[in-house]
């Protein structure tokens, strides 16, 4: 699954660590998460979605072979 | 979240392996060495199950505290140590039937924490 994590930090100024302080997860979850390595829970997905004040859709999206 | 070495329980795990490692050979030495006739070595023998135990607390709780990545690559780690261990125990009592010589039952536990510390490395580089 594709996401906007690091445009949506990058409009923030926020770093890796900032973002996974304010998730409450750590830096490494965030790090992968950004390079698609690994899909966030739906809970984790809410929050980040909360965070970011915006909707889950605006932030994760299927990629194209799924 | 905190780092790993500022984790309580990291630091608890750490030093729970120290004193089994301290505590395996000195109790091992005085059993056989000063204790051989007495029956004081089944206890003495014993005493470095303590310290596993105390690990086994202090890795729950490291579970616990750790993130839904970093439970998962725990997951996968323990896994495979667990199949590791599995097949070189089975493996190693096979040849053990044709001569090899008999390995202490005691080295399984330290191998499976071993390999469980490798395999995390390597399962943690699929997710960088």
């Amino acid at each position: 699954m594709k996401n906007r994590l690091k445009v949506l930090r990058a409009e923030r100024d926020w770093s890796q660590a900032d973002l996974a302080e304010r998730l409450g997860v750590s830096r490494q979850t965030v790090n992968a998460i950004e390079r698609d390595k690994y899909d966030p829970s739906l809970p984790l997905a809410f929050k980040i979605a909360y965070v970011f004040e915006t909707t889950i859709e605006d932030v994760f999206h299927p990629s194209v072979e799924e | 979240m905190k780092s790993f070495l500022q984790n309580r329980n990291a630091i608890g795990f750490i030093l729970s392996m120290v004193a089994y490692s301290v505590l395996l050979w000195t109790c091992l030495l005085l059993a056989e060495q000063q204790f051989a006739e007495s029956p004081v070595r089944y206890g003495l023998v014993l005493i470095p199950v303590l310290p596993l135990v105390a690990a086994l607390y202090f890795i729950i709780g490291i579970t616990r505290t750790e993130d839904e990545l970093k439970r998962r690559i725990n997951v996968e780690a323990l896994t495979l140590s667990y199949l590791l261990t599995m097949f070189a125990t089975f493996s190693l009592g096979m040849l053990e039937t044709v001569g090899l010589p008999h390995l202490p039952l005691f080295m399984i536990a330290p191998f499976m924490i071993g390999s469980w510390g490798i395999i995390t490395g390597i399962v943690t580089k699929r997710y960088q």
